[in-house]
């Protein structure tokens, strides 16, 4: 009896235990309910850095993406209170017993009882205590005594956490493209190459559908697409989506779909390069002795091939011992020739051309020079689509040349928006990244003769008559007028050459360089001046360039800029 | 074995005969807790408006310990010790410590005595601490030399005397009374031997109730019948000491007693001792409630007299007019319950 009334003991409490870690669990988890709307919060505020919107529309996509990441939050928030709540809801038996005691209006009867059944403690007195606890839990109902009441309604907290909710879902509907357009909107240099290049990108579209209605119908467009249009079909999209996004403000997007548009270009300039080995190599591997005709063109390889073939095809002198001899020597050349020729144009991957040769080969060897010479027109016939390949994609790739330039033009000016310094640091930059910037050519033309081949003191001159810091023209407008201009920002771009002829009251210095420079270049030696400011100068423009600050086209300008005006003897020469 | 041995507390707390069963000790748990009953009525009717401190008298009394009583004159501290000595069949003895009482007065002396042939021999004069109940009226007017006598007879329960040790009665249950008022001539007890004291019990002034109802008495009462004899007490005492201990209880005294050298205020915190004495009042508090274990409870309710002169204060904590009991209320609040 004394057993089986402390095991009705022990059962009484642990399911006591167990109901009331339940109850606990839940109130505790109730509890943390606005922890589970803040969390929710958190997330779809920060939508922006774990989901971004990318180029689509920012004002549509952020708000579905943040609400969908504020119930993830919330969700996942709530799922871990649960189990805190039930890990920390967790109750000894001794917690038990004694919730049971006060449920009764006992003194530790339960409590005592339990533990001496527990430690199986001797005497009268124990087993005395145990029988009255077992007494105490007999008609104990552990359900009635933890009940597990319905969470209450508390309007004031559900309505603080729907608040936040909705706060954090606000803030998740501006992505970082938004606020950065907001904090700093597109410049005007931005949207004018922007619409420059969308102007462009139109203009290509256009030159498509004209050259489509231009040219014969294709038989079968499923099965023979044409590369190039539907490259200029993308590039043109690429170019779109790139401008409306430098419009509305977002830079990564835009510098995304400028990429995207530069690797298509470098794609198509691969292609054509490799197309244009390849008939080169074809070319040089059919290649005859040069035939005294007089004509001035090199020989295309389809040229080449066709004369093979005309030289392999019977004549009349066929008969004539000496010219049999002849002709044999040349069907020796021949077969090494097409040998030669098959093997590159299958190592090109041609393999209808590297057929074609092999079956020409082929014949030759049998004897079949009139075969040979079929299958060499058939190859020449190869050739003469590969000669109609490379012009194409050389004409495309003159054709975007322009757009080319364009977005490169948009790139420069996202790269200087990016840098902060749209204003009159801006141009600073500008200079300082590029100083023969629209000096009339490229910027690798522009620096092969640049500052550094130039007497020292007069860059020094030149470039504080630029920084509006020193007088007088000293410095001759080297290049001025030759080339057209980069579209874009003509107005913006001060070169260091040109300087002499911006108005003098214009400020053009940026304010580290006006503090690097100041009380300089109106009196005195300028070489000895920039000795002295030369170090820290050097200091900032290395670690400028150790940042990512500057785009990586950019930073070799940069150097070689600070290289050319070092004041030391021995400078070192920038490789290009 | 005598039977002082037996229920002496704390010095042999072990000692008690094992009892039969389950049964026989429910039964003896009842007896307990009736006499427990009637010695507490037979008190409250003698004394009006300080209930808590006569159970707690009651339940010093059935645990073998001692109790220090402090409080003004006139607040019946002389009247709970005859009551009880009345209701207790056994010897009373009422010491007035004055400063020039000496220790043999307390524990008694040998005198020449000569007998019927004409020897003269040493004979030992018990003194009055040879009682049941002890009134020990002003401690703190004696000499320390005084005070030391006594209450090394209260720790011993033995007195020595010649080089022979005397046993004292059975129950042996002192009661010593302060008067906190007066600072002039007295000398404090050695904070070192307060816990001889099983409790220190302050008196305070009854409730307004309290004192209408002593007012409407045409005279002291009447001196009441015996209710009980020593052998009953002692019986019940012995019960008391069998009150099972549940591990949780015993810690939670463990840690109480731990915790008073914890706190920031207390300089001297309360001795190993302390536990046995809360486990002990604590029994006796579950017996008088028909429990046969003790619990939580039980050690939280006597533990501010058992402890609250067994810690010694720090000078900050009696600068601010912190008293003992509630730091010990303090600590109460500080300790859990539960492990």
């Amino acid at each position: 009896m004394e057993r089986e009334g402390g095991d009705r003991l022990v059962e009484s409490v642990e399911s006591t235990r167990v109901r009331a870690r339940r109850v606990g669990a839940l109130a505790r988890w109730l509890d943390a309910m606005p922890y589970a709307a803040l969390g929710g919060a958190a997330l779809a505020a920060a939508r922006g850095l774990v989901w971004p919107s990318g180029a689509l529309d920012p004002a549509l996509a952020g708000t579905p993406r943040a609400a969908i990441l504020s119930a993830c939050g919330a969700l996942a928030t709530a799922a871990i209170a649960a189990l805190v709540a039930y890990r920390r809801a967790r109750m000894p038996p001794l917690a038990a017993a004694r919730a049971i005691d006060a449920h009764l209006g006992l003194t530790d009867v339960v409590a005592s009882g339990h533990a001496l059944s527990r430690d199986a403690a001797p005497g009268p007195a124990a087993a005395l205590a145990i029988e009255r606890a077992r007494r105490a839990v007999s008609a104990l109902d552990p359900a009635a005594v933890f009940p597990v009441t319905a969470p209450s309604w508390r309007p004031r907290r559900a309505l603080l956490g729907a608040l936040a909710l909705v706060v954090g879902v606000a803030i998740g509907t501006l992505d970082g493209a938004v606020v950065s357009a907001l904090v700093t909107p597109p410049t005007p240099e931005e949207r004018a190459a922007a619409e420059a290049l969308e102007a462009a990108a139109r203009a290509l579209e256009e030159e498509i559908e004209a050259r489509e209605e231009t040219r014969a119908p294709r038989p079968d467009p499923a099965r023979t697409p044409d590369p190039e249009r539907a490259a200029d079909r993308a590039l043109a999209a690429q170019a779109r989506a790139a401008a409306a996004a430098a419009q509305r403000g977002d830079r990564d997007a835009a510098l995304s779909a400028l990429r995207a548009i530069e690797a298509a270009r470098e794609g198509a300039r691969e292609r054509a390069r490799s197309t244009r080995d390849s008939l080169a190599a074809l070319a040089s591997a059919l290649g005859a002795p040069p035939r005294a005709t007089g004509s001035e063109a090199t020989p295309t390889a389809a040229d080449q091939a066709r004369e093979l073939a005309r030289l392999l095809r019977p004549r009349a002198d066929e008969v004539d011992p000496a010219t049999d001899a002849q002709r044999r020597a040349e069907e020796r050349r021949a077969l090494e020739r097409l040998e030669r020729a098959a093997e590159r144009a299958a190592r090109r991957g041609e393999d209808g051309l590297a057929e074609a040769l092999r079956r020409a080969r082929d014949a030759l060897s049998g004897g079949d020079r009139d075969g040979a010479a079929q299958a060499l027109e058939g190859a020449a016939g190869a050739l003469d689509q590969l000669e109609d390949a490379l012009a194409e994609a050389r004409s495309a790739l003159a054709r975007r040349a322009s757009l080319d330039a364009l977005a490169a033009e948009v790139e420069r000016t996202l790269q200087l928006a990016r840098l902060g310094r749209e204003t009159d640091e801006g141009e600073d930059a500008d200079a300082f990244l590029d100083p023969r910037r629209g000096s009339g050519g490229p910027p690798s033309e522009g620096a092969s003769s640049g500052t550094g081949a130039r007497p020292l003191s007069a860059a020094i001159l030149d470039r504080l008559t630029a920084l509006g810091l020193a007088e007088g023209p000293t410095v001759s407008p080297r290049g001025s007028g030759g080339g057209p201009r980069r579209t874009g920002r003509p107005e913006r771009a001060v070169p260091v050459e040109r300087a002499a002829h911006a108005p003098s009251h214009v400020e053009r210095a940026g304010t580290r360089a006006v503090a690097a420079l100041e009380g300089l270049g109106r009196s005195g030696d300028p070489s000895e001046a920039l000795r002295e400011v030369y170090p820290s100068y050097g200091v900032d423009a290395e670690e400028a360039l150790a940042s990512e600050r500057i785009p990586a086209a950019r930073r070799r300008t940069v150097r070689r800029y600070f290289e050319s005006i070092r004041p030391d003897q021995d400078r070192e020469e920038v490789p290009r | 074995m005598s039977r002082a041995a037996e229920a002496s507390y704390p010095s042999r707390p072990d000692e008690s005969g094992p009892l039969p069963s389950a049964e026989a000790f429910e039964r003896r748990l009842e007896e307990g807790r009736r006499l427990g009953e009637a010695l507490l009525a037979g008190l409250s009717d003698a004394i009006h408006g300080q209930q808590a401190t006569l159970t707690h008298v009651v339940t010093c009394l059935l645990a073998g310990g001692h109790v220090l009583l402090e409080g003004a004159p006139g607040l019946g501290k002389t009247q709970i010790v005859r009551t009880l000595a009345a209701l207790v069949d056994g010897s009373f003895a009422r010491i007035q410590f004055t400063p020039d009482l000496m220790p043999s007065d307390v524990l008694g002396t040998s005198l020449v005595s000569t007998d019927g042939d004409g020897r003269r021999d040493f004979r030992y004069r018990e003194g009055p601490i040879f009682a049941n109940l002890v009134l020990a009226d002003e401690i703190n007017r004696a000499t320390p030399k005084t005070q030391s006598a006594l209450l090394e007879a209260m720790g011993e329960r033995t007195v020595s005397v010649d080089g022979r040790p005397r046993p004292l009665p059975d129950p042996f249950f002192v009661l010593a009374t302060e008067n906190p008022i007066e600072m002039e001539g007295v000398f404090p007890l050695p904070e070192a031997q307060l816990d001889r004291f099983l409790m220190k019990l302050v008196l305070g002034m009854p409730s307004l109730e309290a004192l209408t109802q002593i007012g409407a008495r045409p005279s002291e009462p009447a001196r009441p019948a015996p209710i009980t004899d020593t052998v009953t007490l002692a019986r019940a005492a012995q019960t008391a000491r069998h009150v099972a201990a549940a591990p949780h209880v015993l810690s939670y005294a463990a840690r109480l007693v731990a915790g008073s050298h914890a706190l920031p205020e207390v300089r001297y915190g309360a001795g190993p001792r302390a536990v046995q004495a809360l486990m002990a009042c604590g029994r006796v508090r579950a017996m008088l409630d028909g429990r046969p274990a003790v619990g939580v409870a039980d050690v939280r309710a006597v533990a501010p007299h058992v402890l609250g002169h067994r810690v010694v204060l720090g000078f900050e904590a009696e600068a601010r007019g912190r008293r003992a009991p509630d730091v010990v209320g303090a600590l109460l609040e500080t300790v859990a319950e539960a492990p």
